[in-house]
């Protein structure tokens, strides 16, 4: 076991791909201590893609590319400039506000930090704001893009915790939500505070209703991509390619975007980020198969018990455990690694697979936000052309948010399942 | 190390021609699966599987893709902050041991396929070497982008500005 760790260890430290990495460090592991069983590595490698739930990774990317490219951005934008607009800070405010209905539709933080932020960072700039806030904003608000269904990493997740997708998208809804309100009432404070400026939009009704009406075919979009999971009308791939041809549609036909042409890129695109993903995947079945033959999830949920942590307790560890492996490793193997070794731990003192779901992925997406390693970061630094340093600390006081949300989530499960229970009841 | 350079690029574009044709077909076989149903309570026999197997097949071909185009996910934030002699070793010694795990798996996958590639594959009545060979196939078309980055990067002709690119 120590060969497969340290050889991992040192595999990634020195640069190497991550599915890689995993892949020879189990066939060391294999050529060490049981040659025997060597031959069955490519079993086990293309048993870890031969799966249905897997195609739907490519097509929700595609999809959040697809809505990203079809000129909806400025559409949800000027649909929450109605909303909040005219309070202290409001184009802070209406980047939050986007950033939770875009986290509806993109599936990803970093397409929505791509695409509110090259709109509203220069603007929010040439309005007064500092830079670094409304960077930071930009991206501590684009974390609600993994909570929010639908998620691609939730998907991830349900694919390898063998849970169901339609609850993990209902057990988003509450955590995502709570953290957009707290980044709202934060922005709000701060703006006070600073003076920020306001924005002079009319708030009428006929506005509100011109700016639905504009907005309507966008902002149904989550609801039937859920709905169409949760009551089963179709599996989560068959959604997902429904969501895809939505959005083309969208596209074509009503923000008159030339996302057709666009297409061939953004297929590329999503097929070579699913792909990536998918080598971890298949080449992480190697070593989780490994970690069952030593039999470490059972001996680690045997430890958890005996320190008699509780289901809180062990929670709150786990999170600021994902806090910090977050800090280094990208979302999609972090979930592929720490799911199957923490998962059974948690189960163990009967914490629901759901719910260790929802945390795990909100405490990775503050991850996404952190230095060394965080997409989001090097997004924003990109458009904001700002050091990600700068900008991790005008994100730090928004993220705060999203720490209190999880620890909240972490303490009373109940905030996560409480609508996947009560959908599923019957 | 031109014609190298042309010659990767010329292949890394083919095949993700290749895999924009695979991505476009499933696509619409998906949203056909569902309109059939539907529309007309009619299925396709064997839909699922057919989606399932180009998916495997892009995402076998797509992983050696990435290699061509530095986009696998990996931590490099230790390696950036080494001096540029270093950073390229490490990213070459990365790059052959990327080709090993590939000629492992084509090896050890030899026999495997040797033995169940004859079995029908279901339900199409098909011999299973079509859906299994994806693993020599994909692993193979890795390990030649592995050897031309190694020559490439070696040869100065590579940019390592950015070893492997961010996850989106």
């Amino acid at each position: 076991m120590l060969i497969l760790l340290a050889s991992l260890f040192v595999l990634l430290v020195i640069g190497m791909p991550i599915a890689y990495a995993l892949g020879l460090s189990a066939l060391i592991y294999f050529l060490a201590e049981q040659p025997m069983l060597a031959g069955i590595l490519p079993q086990k490698f293309f048993a870890g893609m031969d799966s249905f739930a897997l195609v739907s990774l490519p097509l929700f990317i595609l999809m959040g590319l697809v809505m990203n490219s079809g000129g909806i951005t400025q559409r949800l934008l000027d649909f929450s400039m109605f909303f909040v607009g005219r309070l202290k800070g409001g184009l802070g405010l209406v980047n939050v506000m986007a950033s939770m209905i875009f986290g509806g539709i993109s599936g990803s933080s970093a397409s929505d930090t791509a695409s509110i932020g090259s709109v509203l960072i220069p603007e929010m700039e040439r309005r007064g704001y500092p830079k670094s806030f409304a960077a930071g904003i930009t991206v501590a608000s684009s974390t609600m893009g993994m909570i929010i269904p639908p998620s691609v990493p939730m998907i991830l997740y349900a694919i390898v915790a063998q849970e169901s997708v339609g609850q993990l998208f209902l057990g988003g809804i509450i955590p995502g939500i709570m953290v957009g309100i707290f980044q709202l009432f934060l922005v709000w404070f701060v703006a006070r505070r600073k003076g920020y400026p306001t924005e002079d939009i009319p708030f009428t009704l006929e506005e509100g209703f011109r700016q639905f009406k504009r907005s309507a075919v966008v902002l149904i979009m989550p609801l039937l991509i859920v709905g169409s999971v949760v009551f089963g009308i179709a599996s989560p791939t068959e959604t997902a390619g429904l969501a895809v041809a939505y959005g083309l549609l969208i596209g074509v036909f009503i923000t008159g975007t030339s996302v057709l042409k666009e297409m061939p890129e953004l297929m590329r695109h999503a097929i070579i980020t699913s792909a990536k993903i998918l080598m971890i995947i298949a080449f992480s079945q190697l070593y989780i198969w490994v970690l069952a033959l030593e039999r470490i999830p059972d001996q680690l949920a045997d430890y958890v018990i005996s320190l008699g942590l509780g289901p809180i307790g062990l929670m709150l560890v786990i999170a600021l455990l994902v806090l910090i492996a977050g800090t280094f490793i990208d979302v999609s193997p972090a979930i592929l690694l720490l799911t199957p070794v923490l998962l059974p731990a948690a189960q163990s003192v009967g914490v629901s697979g759901v719910h260790f779901g929802v945390v795990l992925v909100s405490a990775l997406a503050v991850g996404a936000c952190t230095p060394p390693v965080g997409n989001c970061l090097n997004v924003a630094a990109a458009i904001a052309r700002m050091g990600i340093g700068q900008i991790f600390l005008g994100a730090a006081p928004f993220l705060l948010a999203n720490v209190m949300v999880l620890f909240l989530i972490c303490i009373f499960p109940e905030l996560v399942l409480w609508i996947p229970d009560a959908m599923y009841a019957n | 190390m031109d014609t190298l350079k042309l010659l990767e690029q010329r292949l890394a574009r083919f095949l993700e021609f290749v895999l924009i044709a695979l991505f476009g077909f499933f696509i619409i076989l998906t949203v056909m699966i569902v309109v059939l149903r539907f529309g007309f309570n009619y299925g396709i026999v064997g839909s699922d599987e057919l989606v399932r197997k180009s998916f495997l097949f892009t995402s076998a071909i797509g992983g050696a893709v990435g290699i061509a185009r530095h986009e696998h996910i990996a931590i490099t934030v230790f390696i950036d902050r080494l001096a540029r002699p270093f950073k390229m070793a490490l990213y070459v010694l990365g790059l052959g041991l990327v080709a090993v795990v590939n000629l492992a798996m084509i090896w050890y996958s030899w026999d495997w396929i040797a033995t169940t590639g004859s079995y029908p594959w279901q339900p199409f009545n098909l011999p299973k070497v079509i859906v299994t060979s994806a693993i020599p196939i994909g692993c193979g078309l890795a390990v030649v982008f592995c050897a031309t980055k190694i020559i490439l990067t070696l040869a100065g002709r590579e940019n390592i500005d950015v070893v492997w690119l961010p996850e989106d």
